[in-house]
């Protein structure tokens, strides 16, 4: 029998949910640990947002179990919940309210004092737009009202449902900027959840990443990132040619931009080693270097190790 | 359970919702009026007959079908139940609430019909004194019918609600509140009526009142059963 650790923003031990024969996640074992940024990752339909779903109390488990600071979502949903704050859907909001009377609704309920509504719109910095009818905001202004309202009561977990999704440039770093401030500003952890890469790489502290409804990996995202085959970016003459003289020794390289991109593991030697192959095979190679480990790669590697375990 | 009221009511602002509720009288109120300008010399019993037996019968059930349809979009439009399924808070009250405001709205519908009508015949007293209603306003048998016919629809109007709120389309309570009304029209003359909750409002003057008190009765219990399941069912729910 696994133990619950209630010093854990979210852990859940066997957690599963089917939606008749259709298995949507299983046997995820969340654990979270307080003051991080956790990045919650996977493609479409990889049971992310069930996973949230049941954390958040909105769905039952159909096996398992989830608990938020100790507190069983199923059996003490209200009592998980006062620790917790959403982002789920940006355009969540009453469009003919303003901002203010958004989060005052939302206030209300909790009943919290008024000065709360101030210190979150500062929080996100929606101050001045406070008292404009929601319907005319930007999408980066209602995803920021969106979090002001789940930041709402200081709640100790902020779950962050793709909150960067539909963003442009600058309302991506705003957000970006927003969410790594706040386990300081806030002393929350935050469970994002993205299929942004690149982005949860700047932002998240640690990641998990899901798979056709798994838990494939999960932890520090340095830790898991130093365990990852770097990547090495070749430029030829012909990169064509490249990729079937590097398919030929049983890499898998990528063409992107007409740069080759493979993952190697065995560091400067298998680097010397492709360009003998590439020199042996004829081409002119223009350039051989390592690229760092990137959440991408790490991603990619344990997809295709999911297929080849499929 | 007053906070939520103050926040259901504060989500009307702006919305069609008070719009609806400020037409539905009103309309009824110009057609009695114009009927009363072709038939002069009514005395006030024959229009406040005339004029709830409009309400009742048409006016009212479908005023309540996009009523609760509006009020539950308010929810259904931003996909906000999410939102508020995730708070630390007691679902049933957000549909309590929510059934709870309904029936103030048809309740100050039905109130306001009532004023109408009353500025309606002040109103021809002195641009068309021959239409006027004769003797002075019958406000206790307005008060009474009025009151009937809405403690009669609440039965009504909980199953409207539980549908609008139960399907994010409003497709499912136009369509419910269509074929009870239907219903309703088909079925007015038949004693059974009064056993439809889109009847049971009209029933309260129709047939000169003899299913009135069945009707009010059932109006009232089946409302409360109603309601009582569904704020069980929609609290319960996966949201």
């Amino acid at each position: 029998m696994q133990r619950h650790d209630a010093r854990l923003a979210v852990e859940s031990v066997g957690l599963g949910k089917s939606f008749g024969d259709r298995i949507a996640v299983a046997d995820v074992a969340l654990s979270v640990e307080p003051g991080v940024i956790y990045g919650f990752l996977g493609p479409n339909g990889a049971g992310k947002t069930t996973t949230i779903r049941l954390m958040l109390g909105l769905l039952r488990p159909s096996a398992g179990q989830i608990k938020i600071f100790g507190c069983d979502v199923a059996a003490e949903r209200k009592r998980a919940a006062r620790h917790v704050g959403a982002l789920l859907e940006a355009r969540a909001t009453y469009d003919h309210l303003t901002g203010y009377e958004n989060l005052d609704a939302t206030r209300r309920v909790l009943d919290l004092p008024a000065t709360e509504i101030t210190r979150v719109l500062e929080l996100v910095d929606l101050r001045e737009a406070a008292h404009r009818r929601v319907g005319h905001y930007s999408l980066g202004m209602r995803q920021r009202l969106g979090l002001a309202r789940a930041l709402l009561g200081a709640p100790r977990l902020l779950v962050l449902d793709e909150p960067m999704n539909g963003l442009d440039p600058d309302g991506m770093r705003d957000m970006r900027d927003s969410i790594r401030s706040l386990p300081e500003r806030t002393g929350a952890t935050v469970f994002l959840s993205s299929h942004l890469l690149g982005e949860v790489q700047q932002t998240a502290t640690h990641v998990g990443l899901m798979h056709s409804g798994r838990l494939v990996k999960q932890g520090p995202l340095d830790a898991l990132l130093q365990h990852t085959a770097p990547e090495l970016t070749i430029r030829t003459n012909d990169p064509a040619k490249a990729l079937i003289a590097l398919r030929g020794k049983g890499y898998a390289p990528t063409l992107e931009s007409q740069v080759v991109r493979v993952h190697v593991s065995g560091g400067d030697a298998e680097a010397a080693a492709i360009n003998n192959t590439l020199i042996g095979a004829g081409l002119g190679v223009y350039e051989l270097s390592f690229s760092k480990a990137t959440l991408e790669a790490l991603y990619v590697s344990l997809q295709n190790a999911q297929r080849e375990a499929a | 359970m007053l906070t939520w009221l103050s926040i259901e009511a504060r989500k009307l602002k702006g919305t069609l919702v008070l719009l609806l509720c400020g037409v539905a009288p009103t309309l009824v109120t110009i057609l009695v009026t114009l009927i009363s300008l072709r038939r002069p010399g009514m005395d006030w019993h024959t229009v406040l007959t005339g004029s709830t037996g409009l309400w009742s019968f048409f006016v009212l059930p479908m005023t309540i079908t996009a009523l609760s349809a509006l009020l539950a979009h308010i929810e259904h439009g931003p996909r906000a139940w999410d939102h508020l399924f995730a708070l630390p808070i007691s679902r049933w009250r957000l549909f309590a609430a929510k059934a709870i405001v309904l029936m103030a709205l048809v309740g100050g519908m039905s109130l306001m019909l009532a004023l109408e009508l009353r500025v309606a015949g002040g109103v021809l007293q002195v641009f068309g004194p021959a239409a006027a209603p004769r003797g002075p306003f019958p406000w206790r048998e307005a008060a009474t019918l009025l009151g009937e016919m809405w403690a009669a629809s609440l039965c009504m109007g909980m199953i409207q609600l539980w549908v609008a709120l139960r399907f994010r389309s409003f497709v499912a309570p136009l369509t419910t509140g269509l074929c009870g009304t239907f219903v309703a029209v088909a079925a007015f003359n038949a004693t059974e009526a009064m056993y439809v909750p889109w009847a049971m409002p009209v029933s309260i003057v129709g047939a000169d009142g003899v299913h009135a008190m069945p009707a009010l009765q059932m109006g009232v219990a089946g409302g409360l059963i109603t309601f009582a399941l569904m704020v069980i069912h929609l609290s319960q729910r996966e949201a």
